[in-house]
């Protein structure tokens, strides 16, 4: 198979398995993207012993470079509901795999530590490639700069935009609309406000084996969805925005948005988290 | 159940607030939600300034006494009273009745935590007894 180079550089998290997720669907559907960054993102004071703690308030730079990457674990029963829904798609990734190579998926690969996306480093580093398309695969907040300096950063939110912007969007869909939506758009300094650029809504597969297990483990469903199950859904709506443009990302077209309509949900509240399981899972 | 809250918000009101005492260019919290003409209808203003209170209080935090009504930007460091929480706790509860807005319900359900950090509030027994009823009957 022959792949295209298009020009996109994929800003990775060496934590999240969802990157890998992205740049497999990417391969599949023959796009490789320009370069891929695989950052390993730090929280300033995430030190693990004194040692690091001493190091950091020598140097937070020098912490920065000297401390190995925090690597996330998961309990057997989130990898066991991972494995369970990532079954209707036709690869599965395993999320608590350190080994995350992703050369195959495009020819320049290099691999990066950052505080997180505030880091100048970062900032310079974008720069480079001013002209380029970036993917952010993560979550969290851009900073203003970033968009100041002219930056074409396209993102996937598990929401349909501009109705459902905020936090948990998955769970707020379903609670508000009843199905997930997607969206893909350029990113802005707006909580999902950019310019949209592809949007569908979808269907929930059915999960309800695994229902006995939400009257004492809703919060391990969710985080096993959020991090399987939602990634495919957002790399499908990618893959299809890239697809429509044939590649040429400077063919990609905004779609036009209500303005007025839409609010922003925040963080949603266990109870509530539960109750959405409850009908929707 | 919408009766009880009601008739709870009535308690709460503070006779004599009324719109002409909110200072000239300065939005009031404690006016706003003193207001007894929305206990019979809130209309979509209403619910719209609403929602920027809303998201204070699950964004920062902290619910000020004053804002900029241009760019809903804290004016002065006052926070509001325990009491007007409890209000904007019990108009939450009603609009989340009148609408089943569940993000309303967010919000009460985080207030019931202690999500306010200023002031460090959790409701008083007897809205904590109307909240109660309300979680009971809604989840």
């Amino acid at each position: 198979m022959s792949y295209k180079t298009i020009d996109l550089i994929v800003l990775g998290d060496t934590n999240w398995p969802g990157t890998s997720i992205y740049l497999e669907y990417l391969y599949r559907h023959g796009f490789k993207p320009k370069k891929i960054y695989m950052c390993s993102f730090y929280q300033p004071v995430s030190y693990r012993n004194r040692l690091e703690k001493v190091l950091y308030t020598l140097s937070p730079k020098l912490y920065k470079y000297a401390s190995p990457p925090v690597i996330e674990s998961y309990s057997s029963l989130i990898q066991s509901l991972c494995h369970s829904f990532q079954e209707p798609f036709s690869f599965k990734i395993d999320i608590a795999s350190v080994d995350r190579k992703v050369d195959k998926y495009s020819n320049i690969v290099k691999y990066y530590k950052f505080w997180d996306f505030k880091d100048p480093d970062l900032f310079k580093l974008m720069l480079q490639d001013k002209d380029s398309f970036f993917l952010y695969v993560s979550g969290g907040i851009v900073p203003k700069e970033i968009f100041e300096a002219g930056l074409k950063i396209i993102h996937t939110h598990p929401g349909l935009i501009p109705y459902t912007r905020g936090s948990d969007g998955f769970l707020w869909s379903l609670l508000t609309r009843g199905k997930l939506g997607y969206s893909c758009f350029f990113m802005n300094q707006y909580i999902d406000g950019g310019d949209l650029l592809y949007q569908e809504e979808k269907t929930l597969h059915d999960f309800s084996d695994q229902r006995y297990l939400i009257k004492d483990n809703y919060l391990d469903i969710y985080r096993a969805l959020l991090l399987s199950y939602d990634p495919h859904m957002r790399a499908q709506i990618l893959t299809k925005t890239i697809t429509q443009c044939g590649g040429i990302l400077e063919n990609l077209q905004v779609i036009e948005k209500d303005k007025n309509s839409g609010r922003d949900y925040f963080r949603m509240h266990k109870n509530i988290i539960k109750k959405t399981l409850l009908e929707y899972l | 159940m919408l009766d009880d809250i009601q008739t709870q918000i009535r308690q709460l009101l503070e006779p004599g607030v009324s719109e002409e005492n909110i200072p000239v260019n300065c939005f009031s919290t404690e006016n706003f939600l003193n207001q007894p003409r929305f206990l019979s209808a809130y209309n979509q203003d209403y619910i719209n300034v609403f929602d920027q209170l809303t998201k204070k209080i699950e964004v920062v935090r902290r619910l000020y006494q004053f804002y900029n009504p241009y760019d809903i930007k804290p004016m002065g460091v006052k926070y509001v009273s325990f009491k007007t929480c409890d209000l904007f706790l019990c108009h939450s509860m009603c609009l989340y009745l009148i609408y089943t807005d569940y993000k309303f319900l967010n919000t009460i359900l985080k207030m019931a935590d202690g999500i306010l950090k200023s002031p460090c509030y959790l409701p008083t027994p007897k809205v904590n007894h109307v909240l109660d009823k309300f979680l009971k009957n809604v989840l």
